[in-house]
């Protein structure tokens, strides 16, 4: 993922619903380089338990390299259930 | 979520005069501006037009029933409440909080709190709904399943937190003659004491997520879904509803929780399914 100083760009992951399960964006460092700007969460069904979007929008803060690491996981248990990780460079 | 955002939701919970108590065991998050997210939900309207007469009808009648002023069905000479389940990463919430209602049910309705009674939520969801965790369910289907249907004991389909292949009809371990919808505050009342628990249905927002006990109402983060929950108790004092949740005992109060009259839309867009044995 590459994007610019300012620049937004959209993170889109699918949560099961009514789970208590929710996405969390971590950064190795500072994690300085991106912010988030936004996250959303966004229903596909009106059903009980029907799966949603977690819409994360970051923005190039300043120049460098981060990884990102989405994790999956309900806040009360130590363990996470999945786990995504983003490479991003953030140009000048 | 970050410990300064739990530390908001701590200071929302005062400035609201909630009554509930936030508790997380693990953080990290990148550092993010404070937003405020909110996204419009519209109850299917089938489901409030189908309840508005039962609900005005029930009105009508509610200043003329006696009730407790409190139940609680864990404590009612005996605990005819189940041990509480973990659905897992799977939106069969529907399911779960149907077959604990069922169980329940099944004690009472055997005069026996010690009845060893483990219905499959795996029956009731993949039979009944199909390949449904990512599209959830609903209450008045689960309802009709177990009515038309019934549902078979945990062992003969043991549940998993994915989509699984429904191989039955498997031997049916209870099923249940009728169920009612209730939409009025006292005709649920009297449901759950006369009847046992009962499926309700409200909305999740994140700061749910990290309940830790007390009464709950919302005061924090966004929308996140429809969830249902068996509700098994009620206290006028504390003005809430005692309810079974899915998401095991590390969750909550050991699983349970008690959530403010009218909060989530839980009493105004949703009925209750009360079902007879």
């Amino acid at each position: 993922m590459t994007l610019d100083v300012g620049q937004q760009q959209t993170i889109d992951l699918r949560l099961p619903g009514g789970t208590g399960y929710e996405w969390v964006l971590t950064a190795q460092g500072d994690g300085g380089e991106v912010e988030i700007v936004d996250k959303e969460l966004i229903p596909e069904d009106q059903a009980f338990g029907a799966r949603l979007v977690t819409r994360f929008l970051i923005r190039g803060v300043r120049p460098g390299r981060l990884k990102l690491c989405a994790v999956l996981k309900r806040p009360w248990e130590e363990e996470g259930a999945e786990a995504r990780e983003y490479s991003v460079v953030v140009h000048d | 979520m970050s410990e300064a955002e739990l530390q908001q939701i701590s200071q929302r919970i005062e400035a609201a005069g909630a009554d509930w108590v936030p508790r997380i065991t693990w953080i990290s998050e990148l550092p993010r501006p404070e937003v405020a997210t909110s996204f419009g939900f519209a109850a299917r309207p089938e489901d409030i037009d189908e309840g508005r007469e039962a609900f005005l009808s029930a009105r009508a009648h509610e200043a003329a029933v006696a009730l407790p002023s409190k139940i609680d069905w864990r404590a009612n000479r005996g605990n005819w409440v189940t041990p509480v389940k973990d659905q897992g990463r799977c939106g069969s919430c529907v399911s779960f909080a149907t077959c604990a209602a069922l169980e329940s049910l099944k004690r009472i309705s055997s005069e026996d709190p010690g009845l060893e009674i483990d219905l499959s939520e795996a029956d009731l969801f993949f039979c009944g709904c199909g390949p449904c965790c990512d599209r959830g369910w609903l209450p008045r289907a689960a309802m009709e399943r177990a009515r038309d249907e019934g549902v078979t004991y945990e062992a003969q389909f043991p549940y998993r937190d994915s989509d699984q292949n429904c191989a039955g009809p498997y031997p049916i371990a209870m099923s249940i003659s009728s169920f009612s919808e209730l939409w009025g505050i006292s005709e649920r009342k009297a449901a759950i004491v006369d009847e046992g628990p009962v499926v309700a249905g409200m909305e999740v927002y994140e700061d749910f997520l990290y309940y830790g006990g007390g009464v709950y109402r919302h005061v924090y983060g966004a929308y996140s879904g429809l969830h249902a929950v068996c509700i098994i108790g009620f206290d006028d004092e504390k003005q809430c509803w005692i309810a079974k949740n899915s998401w095991g005992t590390g969750w909550g109060d050991d699983g349970f929780f008690e959530i403010a009259y009218g909060e989530a839309l839980l009493d105004s867009s949703f009925a209750f399914f009360s079902p007879r044995a």
